[in-house]
C-alpha cells in the first residue's frame, strides 16, 4: 500500500476509533473550563423558608430535627446532622441538606442532583486510574497522529499547497498571539 | 489492514493482562491503626510517616472539583481537610452526611509563635486603611486563640494536619 493511501486509511480508522474519546474530552473540557461560572458535576438548587422562633443548640433533639425536615417533606430522608457553629445546624438528607439558622429559625434546603453524562465524562477527565491514564495517553498520541496525517489527506490547492497551508498557519498564529498576550 | 489491527488489539490485551499480573503484589499485612480526629488534636500525637486511617463525619465535599472534602469529629471543632490522591480521582458528593473512614498520608503544618507573628504582620499589611495595625476582631480572636493553644502546648507548637486520601469507606 502506498504511503499516501496508508495515511488516509489510518487517519480514517483512528478517527472512527477515537470518536468517543474525543467527545469525552471535548465535552468535559468545556464543562471544566467554566467551573467558575457553573457546577460541572451537579445541579444544585436552594430554597429558603422561615419559621418563627429562636433555638439554642442545647434544645435541638431528634424531635426538633424532624420538625425542621417536615417543613420540607424530607423527614424520611434524614442521614445525619452537625453544628458548624453554635448558631447553625446542618441536617444531611439523601440528595442534599437542610441548614437551620438557629438565631432566627430560617431554614434552607439545598438539593444536589448529578448532571447526567457530564458527571461521568468529568470523572473520566480527572483520570480515575492507571488503565485510563494509559488509554488516554494512547489517545493523545493518536490525536497528534490525526493532526499530522490530516495535513496530508488532500493533494493540490485544497491541500498544504494553498488552502491547507493558510488555515494551518492561521490556527498556529492564534495560540501564539494569546501566548504573547498572557506572558 | 484488518490483520494489522487484530495484531495491535491482541498486543494491547496482552500488555494489559501482563500488567495486571505484575500489579498483584502481596497484600500489605500490617494493620493500619484507625484514629479519631480527637487523637490528631492531642498535644502528644506525633505522625511519623505512612498510611493512617481517620474516622469522622463527612460534612463537605467540593461540588466543583470533588478533589477535597472535610470531615469532623464528635467535637465539631476538630476538622480535617482531605485531598484526593493518584488513587482517587474525585470524592463523591453523596459522602456528605456519612460517617466515613479515610486512609491516606498526613501532612503537618506547625504553628508556632514565629508563624503567628508572620500572620499578624500579613494581616497588618492587608489592612492599610486601618493604618496597618488593626486587624478585624474576628482575625484577632483567631490569633489570640492560636497563641493560647501554642502557649498551652508542651511542644511549643501546634500541628495542623491535612490528609492525602487514597481510600474512602462509609461506615
Amino acid at each position: 500500500m502506498k504511503i499516501y493511501k496508508l495515511n488516509k486509511v489510518l487517519h480514517r480508522d483512528f478517527g472512527y476509533f477515537f470518536v468517543a474519546m474525543t467527545l469525552i474530552y471535548a465535552i468535559s473540557g468545556i464543562a471544566i473550563n467554566h467551573r467558575a461560572d457553573w457546577n460541572p458535576n451537579y445541579i444544585i438548587t436552594n430554597e429558603t423558608k422561615s419559621i418563627t422562633g429562636q433555638f439554642s443548640k442545647d434544645e435541638i433533639d431528634m424531635n426538633q430535627i424532624n420538625k425542621f425536615l417536615d417543613q420540607w417533606g424530607e423527614k424520611s430522608n434524614y442521614k445525619n446532622h452537625y453544628f458548624p457553629n453554635p448558631e447553625m445546624l446542618r441536617i444531611f438528607i439523601n440528595g442534599g441538606s437542610v441548614s437551620v439558622d438557629l438565631s432566627n429559625g430560617e431554614t434552607s434546603l439545598e438539593t444536589i442532583r448529578p448532571r447526567p453524562i457530564l458527571k461521568e465524562v468529568n470523572f473520566l477527565h480527572y483520570n480515575p486510574g492507571k488503565l485510563w491514564t494509559w488509554f488516554s495517553d494512547i489517545f493523545c498520541v493518536a490525536l497528534a497522529f490525526l493532526a499530522i496525517s490530516g495535513l496530508f489527506i488532500l493533494k493540490g490547492k485544497s491541500g498544504l499547497v494553498w488552502r491547507g497551508a493558510i488555515l494551518t498557519i492561521a490556527g498556529l498564529i492564534i495560540p501564539l498571539i494569546l501566548l504573547f498576550m498572557y506572558l | 489492514m484488518y490483520k494489522l489491527y487484530a495484531i495491535v488489539a491482541i498486543a494491547a490485551l496482552l500488555i494489559i493482562s501482563c500488567n495486571k499480573d505484575a500489579s498483584k503484589t502481596p497484600e500489605q499485612t500490617a494493620e493500619i491503626k484507625v484514629l479519631k480526629l480527637e487523637d490528631l488534636a492531642k498535644d502528644d500525637f506525633e505522625y511519623k510517616s505512612g498510611d493512617v486511617t481517620v474516622e469522622g463525619l463527612c460534612v463537605h465535599v467540593c461540588a466543583h472539583s470533588g478533589k477535597k472534602m472535610f470531615i469532623v469529629g464528635k467535637d465539631e471543632n476538630n476538622k480535617l481537610q482531605i485531598f484526593t490522591s493518584e488513587k482517587i480521582a474525585t470524592f463523591d458528593k453523596n459522602l456528605e452526611g456519612n460517617n466515613i473512614q479515610v486512609t491516606g498520608t498526613l501532612e503537618e503544618e506547625r504553628i508556632d509563635n514565629k508563624y503567628i507573628a508572620n500572620m499578624e504582620a500579613e494581616l497588618a499589611k492587608e489592612n492599610p486603611e486601618s493604618k496597618g495595625t488593626c486587624p478585624t476582631e474576628e482575625d484577632m480572636n483567631k490569633i489570640n486563640d492560636l497563641k493560647a493553644k501554642v502557649a498551652n502546648s508542651k511542644k511549643g507548637y501546634i500541628s495542623i494536619y491535612t490528609m492525602i486520601g487514597s481510600k474512602v469507606k462509609s461506615i
